[in-house]
């Protein structure tokens, strides 16, 4: 009895012990500094912050798209050895691609999300609110981009879109920026309103509203430029660099494809293996290395949207004649001969799209145009053709991509 | 930590304090001793190491080298003593010391192969005993392994001699990480790794990598096996309850060596060991195909030149230049262990250094470690132990990696030889990245550590105990990361202006364990034993990493970060606390029939702080069947029997701030200035909880033939709900993360086998034999909503986690070549070994010599052949794809596709043309194979020999050998690479460095 009535007291000793530890709860309280806390972001105040993110995330986007797409439509070739990217130079994307979604589809939705939810949020003087001006613009371009590359689209989770559903959103985004921005008056203002312009024409354009599309642009001032800025920060090249110089000094990956590497052209400015030191990373396959010198640093901007590119818009809805008009003032403003081919226009739509080529060589806008006039876009890769490295299957037949996999499998909206 | 002690630990010491007002003290009478022999009874020599304990007291004593024991502080009165040491019964006896007698006691032990009579100090409380435990805590005598094995880390020690434990030797790189898995894995977004405890405390399990590919360094190469008594294994939930919500992955308990209480002595022992490292692979070659342009007499590629057209060359670069060269290690260690009446000590000095087969692979360790033990009076014990250490490793570019040594040779090619010399690749994959370059590169992880642990054992009363341990591991690496500038383009971008990273990694974990323990027995002849404990966990882990990085040196030699024309940094921080309260209530009867039932009350702070907290139940039952009156006319031959079986629950934690919705920084340059910036990370989910992991775990431990032979068998039911997963968000949502949800379920079920016998045992010769296995049958049973993901390790319902997908080859039309495949991707197989078994013999000749062999086996899995696939199909590099002849043309369909000009390679069954990049079955290739681990060959200084010697009590010369043999269907070099230890689930070999070949010497004296 004695034994037991110890073992109680001890029992009871050390449930007591146990009790006595509860009451720590708040030891649980810990630093977590390395993330930024959404309750800590105030939508409204922080708005110029979220605003100009969004710009950043589709300059991030517009980097990856200016060479996945002068893979797939010929205006480089790719020189390294990723299996990912040698599907572009083969017109034959797999859904499964990872670079498909890390390099292409992630950032585009990142910038038309992030550009949307601002366009959304309830600020001050809606009308002529600056950032929600540089929203709109953004967002439209994200559609855009969206849409000329993508065959099917999505938005922020939403059901799968046509070309068109992009191209129309993209035009309502667009219309908002006009609106707010010409209201807003300002520089900055001003120039979304026409940065916005553009990309509304090219979006009709895209859309085959060739009049709509013209209308758009008239607005454009002369001499008109909205470049998207990038700096050199050693610590932040994935998110501030031109990527194109990136992927050409730090990876070896573009190689610029024999059809431009054209002499005497100022619009196409590359460097021949002489000229410079760097080396492909897939040294063999990759044939000589000619580097692209039109982005020859991590702080070249790259320009989105022009008075030259409403130039081309109206061209190309205008027909022969302005075609060739263009074709002219293009041609003599950079030392070109003065054409002399074909008048049919096939022939001369095709010319128009060679020197809309030069001009914006790598600045994403030949996989539209290619989209769009694919008979008179050339130098792509043939379909069909052997691939210029040893070992793989021959060039496909895309004329878009298709949406990854990561997208389809993990949308509500894709599920049968 | 301060802040716990002071929240938590003044309660403690309060409590305490009550509970000695409840135990009431007793006044010692002049104390006695005990003293005495422990004997083999066979053989009669003495037994070293035993311990033997004072019953009701924390008092303990350890035999020396002579059998010799003594115990002083004993009160007056009777005393149960008991003798326990691993291989031997236990025995018990009760022993009456009058105040200030000394008396004489010998044990003359028995040897078992059964493990019954066992103490497992991991995951148990109250009863200790290994027949009272309900589920398996599997142990491993390190000690006595170690002197002949050729092993130098705790890994190659756990490497292929635990049923259930499943490490994988990852590549042939000195100083790198294994992965360690114990029974399957459980886990999809976090951890599959277990815990790793030292002597109580937890400790980092982290893997270090400086950016050399997919190899890393591994903590558990820090620790010393000479410091190692001991390692215990907690497998499953079932077991690991105690350890709270983040161990369903298991728990290893590495238990160093004490001093010797007791045992009056002081003894030495010295270690050297020499090795020699081969690199047991001969490099594939390069093929192509010589063109007009190489033949001609101009050439500057000496293979083609003055060939024909068509002309098939190979070259292999590692082989020409003599990259590889002959490992070695070097091992030095001293130990000095001792004790007197009321004391222990254990005190070493580790020396270690290896030299890899490739030239910028080395690995050093040195270490001090001391453990001192205190018996002030009989009850109370302290335990002081505290080791530092510094180990440097250099670890070589591989894998999948643009610098790498494979990657630069393997995919080079005969077409860039070039004897004119200058610059250019000449075979290798980079331009002028040859040997020198590659050598060039500088990758060190330098790491140091201090531990310290205080175990307090205070025994007020003879049948209450607590046990409170304190402990700490700092770790500091100094990682880094150096490209020598050079002018000839050895790198790429900037790198060749000369690069330097440099983290710093700061890693601080502090573990406070209290456990209480009220036992008493009850009826007629103490037929009824309960065992009440409970306590309390806290784990607090800081990690903070500071990196910069500087490209731009003036020289190679000036390289600190200072010095570089451009720079940056970074740094984080993150920490982590959990607190658990645990009880358990251990109900025996007639010390043969046991049921526990416990608990553990669990809260994270990575769940924020108003989450609920984490109840984990765990119960079980252990039946010494054999020990019934009922089964003694059963047992003939079979001379134990027990049977047992076990439930538990446990979990597994995310990363601090997991439940968070949180933005990114995020800067912008919409100007030619950079600004701060934000962006959506994370949407979070603040109704996060841990992984529930639960299993169940039956068994039995039988031993027949008069204890000759002895069996353990175990059925495992291993299931995780509440998957923590990162769920997978379309990424039109915009977020850069995926939120953790709790989703879908995990099964792991198996079988364990351990058979152990003593085959013959003659006075001059022995043989030992050691048979374990394990089967495994991992499934995703659920992924709740979500789709499959994962394109070449992918995650679907039904399967293995991380199965390989490919397009499976419906047809092969050899006529046409056309190869029609499946529409979508498909599950080929899974990369989990589901059959593992290993055989370890140890045949002891003449006393003296000991040979001792392992041989281990992995089977039912596979393994991604990336090199294959990579030099075959991306690069055209293989003989197997330029020579015609090699392969029939079956077999070329089915790997290179339809080679038709203009034909797509495959075609899906609806028509649409697909790459291989998505038909990849040719090299997804069975892993299976047999490989012989060890063998080893020991002589021991016979007795009348070191007794001729003066000073040396002992010595032990061993010939050992690793890797001696591989018998597999894998094509590549080595089934068990893994290229990319960052990923719990990537199964691919690419371009990673083989398992090397390993001869050692080893000495052994004692003194």
């Amino acid at each position: 009895m004695t034994h037991i009535s110890r073992t109680l007291r001890a029992g009871a000793a050390a449930s007591l012990l146990g009790l006595s530890m509860i009451g720590c709860s708040d030891f649980l309280t810990v630093k977590n500094p390395n993330v930024i806390n959404a309750s800590a972001i105030n939508p409204v105040n922080d708005a110029p912050t979220l605003a100009a993110s969004a710009q950043q995330n589709f300059a991030v986007a517009l980097g990856w798209f200016a060479m996945y797409q002068s893979w797939f439509v010929g205006e480089a070739t790719v020189a390294e050895t990723f299996p990912t990217r040698n599907e572009y130079g083969r017109r034959e994307v797999v859904n499964t691609n990872g670079s498909h979604n890390g390099d292409l589809w992630r950032p585009i939705s990142v910038a038309l999300s992030s550009a949307a939810s601002v366009a959304e949020l309830e600020l001050p003087e809606p009308g002529s609110n600056i950032n929600l001006a540089r929203a709109f613009a953004f967002k439209g371009y994200s559609f855009l981009v969206m849409a000329e590359s993508f065959c099917t689209g999505v938005a922020r989770g939403g059901p799968e879109l046509t070309t068109i559903a992009m191209l129309d959103s993209a035009v309502a985004a667009f219309q908002s920026a006009v609106s707010i921005g010409a209201a807003n008056g300002t520089a900055n203002g001003v120039a979304l309103a026409n940065l916005a312009r553009v990309g509304l024409g090219r979006a009709h354009l895209q859309a085959g509203r060739g009049s709509q599309a013209v209308a758009a642009v008239q607005e454009v001032p002369a001499g008109f430029v909205f470049n998207l800025n990038y700096v050199d920060d050693s610590g932040n090249r994935t998110r501030l660099g031109n990527r194109l110089w990136q992927f050409t000094l730090d990876r070896g990956s573009i190689n610029v494809a024999e059809a431009f590497r054209i002499t005497g052209d100022p619009r196409i400015k590359f460097k021949a293996p002489s000229q410079h030191s760097l080396t492909p990373q897939d040294a063999i396959s990759a044939g000589p290395f000619f580097i692209q010198d039109k982005f020859p640093a991590f702080n070249t901007p790259i320009r989105l949207a022009s008075r030259l590119e409403a130039d081309y818009i109206v061209a190309e809805v205008g027909g022969t004649a302005a075609q060739l008009a263009l074709i002219a003032a293009r041609r003599a403003a950079n030392n070109q001969p003065v054409y002399s081919g074909p008048t049919t226009p096939l022939a001369v739509l095709t010319e128009l799209m060679e020197q809309k080529g030069r001009d914006f060589y790598l600045e994403a806008k030949r996989m539209g145009d290619f989209r769009r006039n694919p008979q008179a876009v050339l130098n792509v890769p043939v379909a069909g053709a052997p691939y210029f490295k040893p070992g793989f299957s021959p060039i496909g037949n895309q004329t878009c991509w298709p949406l990854p996999d990561a997208e389809t499998d993990n949308n509500e909206n894709f599920r049968g | 930590m301060t802040r716990l002690l002071r929240t938590c630990l003044s309660p403690l010491a309060a409590a305490l304090l009550v509970a000695s007002a409840f135990c009431s003290s007793t006044a010692f009478a002049q104390p006695g001793s005990l003293a005495g022999t422990v004997t083999d009874v066979a053989t009669g020599a003495p037994i070293g190491g035993a311990t033997i304990l004072i019953g009701g007291t924390t008092l303990v004593g350890v035999s020396n080298d002579q059998g010799q024991y003594s115990i002083a502080n004993i009160r007056p009165g009777l005393s149960l003593v008991s003798v326990q040491r691993i291989g031997y019964k236990a025995q018990g006896d009760s022993v009456r010391i009058a105040a200030g007698e000394r008396i004489t006691r010998n044990f003359a032990l028995s040897a078992t192969v059964s493990t019954l009579a066992e103490v497992v100090v991991t995951g148990v409380t109250g009863n200790t005993q290994r027949r009272a435990q309900a589920a398996v805590v599997a142990s491993l005598p390190v000690a006595d392994l170690a002197r002949s094995a050729p092993v130098s880390n705790v890994n190659e020690i756990l490497q292929s001699r635990l049923p259930g434990v499943s490490v994988n030797s990852s590549s042939g790189t000195v100083g790198g990480a294994r992965s360690i898995r114990i029974r399957g894995a459980s886990s999809i977004s976090l951890s599959n790794s277990p815990l790793i405890f030292i002597d109580g405390i937890r400790v980092s399990e982290g893997q270090n990598t400086p950016g050399v590919g997919g190899q890393r360094t591994d903590r558990l190469n820090d620790l010393n096996p000479d410091d190692i008594e001991s390692i215990e294994v907690v497998k499953g939930p079932a077991a690991a309850t105690l350890y709270g919500a983040d161990a369903s992955a298991g728990v290893i308990q590495i238990i160093t060596k004490k001093g010797k209480l007791g045992s009056n002595s002081f003894q030495q022992s010295l270690r050297i060991d020499v090795s020699q490292i081969d690199q047991n692979w001969t490099p594939p070659d390069n093929v192509a195909t010589c063109s007009a342009a190489l033949v001609a007499a101009t050439s500057v590629n000496p293979l083609c030149r003055g060939q024909s057209v068509g002309t098939i060359v190979r070259d292999n670069p590692l082989t020409r230049v003599g990259a590889f060269r002959t490992g070695g290690e070097r091992n030095l260690g001293w130990t000095g262990r001792g004790g007197g009446s009321n004391y222990g000590y254990f005190l070493s000095a580790t020396s270690d250094k290896a030299e890899g087969t490739l030239p910028n692979n080395s690995f050093e360790r040195i270490g001090f470690r001391s453990n001192v033990s205190l018996v002030p009076d009989a009850r109370f014990k302290v335990d002081l132990g505290f080791n530092i250490l510094q180990s440097d490793t250099d670890l070589p570019d591989n894998d999948n990696n643009v610098y790498g040594w494979l990657g630069g040779a393997l995919l080079g090619t005969p077409l860039s030889r070039n004897d004119t010399g200058n610059p250019s690749s000449d075979g290798w994959f980079g331009f002028a990245r040859q040997f020198e370059a590659i050598s060039s590169i500088k990758n060190t992880v330098s790491s140091r550590r201090a531990q310290g642990v205080v175990t307090l054992n205070y025994q007020p009363v003879d049948f209450f105990t607590n046990r409170f341990t304190v402990g700490v591991d700092l770790a500091r690496d100094e990682i880094g990361r150096f490209f020598p500038r050079n002018d000839v383009g050895q790198y790429q971008g900037n790198a060749n202006t000369g690069d330097n990273t440099q983290t710093r990694f700061g890693f601080d974990r502090y573990t406070l364990d209290f456990l209480s323990n009220v036992k008493g027995s009850y009826g007629a002849e103490d037929e009824w034993g309960v065992n009440l404990s409970g306590g309390l966990q806290s784990i607090i882990t800081r990690s903070d990493n500071t990196f910069t990085n500087g490209f731009g040196f003036t020289t190679n030699a000036a390289n600190s970060v200072s010095n570089a024309s451009t720079r940056t940094g970074g740094q984080s921080f993150s920490e982590e606390k959990s607190l658990g309260y645990l009880g358990e209530l251990q109900i025996s009867s007639r010390d043969r029939r046991f049921v526990q039932l416990g608990a553990r009350i669990d809260q994270n702070s990575s769940f924020g702080e108003g989450a609920p907290s984490f109840f984990l139940p765990k119960v079980g039952a252990s039946w010494v069947v054999s020990e019934e009156g009922f089964f003694q006319p059963l047992l003939g031959a079979l001379t134990q029997l027990r049977l047992r079986a076990a439930w538990g629950s446990t979990g597994r934690s995310p990363n601090p701030g997991a439940s968070l919705t949180t933005f990114s920084a995020a800067p912008f340059a919409i100007t030619a200035s950079q600004s701060a910036g934000a962006i959506p990370l994370n949407p979070g989910n603040d109704s996060l909880k841990a992984e529930r992991g639960t299993e169940f775990e039956a068994g039995l431990d039988a031993s027949a033939f008069d204890d000759r032979v002895s069996l353990e068998l175990t059925y495992f039911n291993k299931n995780t709900r509440d998957l923590l997963l990162n769920r997978p968000l379309p990424p039109s949502l915009g977020f850069l993360a995926n939120p953790f949800a709790n989703i879908g379920e995990v099964s792991n079920t198996g079988i364990e086998l351990s058979l152990r016998a003593n085959l013959i045992s003659t006075e001059n010769f022995d043989w030992e034999t050691t048979i374990g296995g394990n089967t495994l049958n991992n499934e995703l049973v659920s992924l709740g909503e979500i789709n499959p993901f994962g394109t070449t390790y992918r995650f679907t319902e039904g399967y293995q986690l991380g199965s390989l997908v490919t397009k499976t080859i419906r047809s092969i039309d050899e006529t046409t070549g056309v190869v029609t495949v499946a529409d979508t991707l498909e599950v080929f197989g899974g990369t989990l070994p589901t059959r593992e078994w290993n055989w370890f013999n140890t045949f002891t000749v003449f006393k003296n010599f000991r040979i001792s062999t392992l041989l281990d086996s992995k089977t039912g899995h596979r393994v991604f052949n990336n090199t294959a696939f990579f030099r075959e199909t991306q690069l055209v590099r293989d003989a197997n794809r330029v020579d015609p002849d090699l392969l029939s043309r079956r077999e070329r369909l089915r790997r290179y596709g339809n080679d038709t000009p203009g034909q797509p390679a495959f075609v899906q069954e609806d028509g649409k043309a697909t790459s291989v990049n998505e038909v990849r079955e040719a090299y997804f290739q069975s892993g299976d194979f047999v490989r012989l681990r060890e063998v080893s060959l020991s002589y021991s200084l016979p007795a009348n020999v070191t007794s001729r010697l003066g000073i040396l009590r002992g010595g032990t010369f061993t010939i050992a050998a690793q890797n001696l043999a591989l018998w597999t269907d894998y094509e590549g070099a080595d089934p068990e690479v893994v290229s990319n230890l960052g990923n719990d689930f990537d199964r691919q070999d690419f371009l990673t460095l083989p398992n090397p070949r390993r001869f050692v010497f080893k000495t052994n004296f004692i003194f």
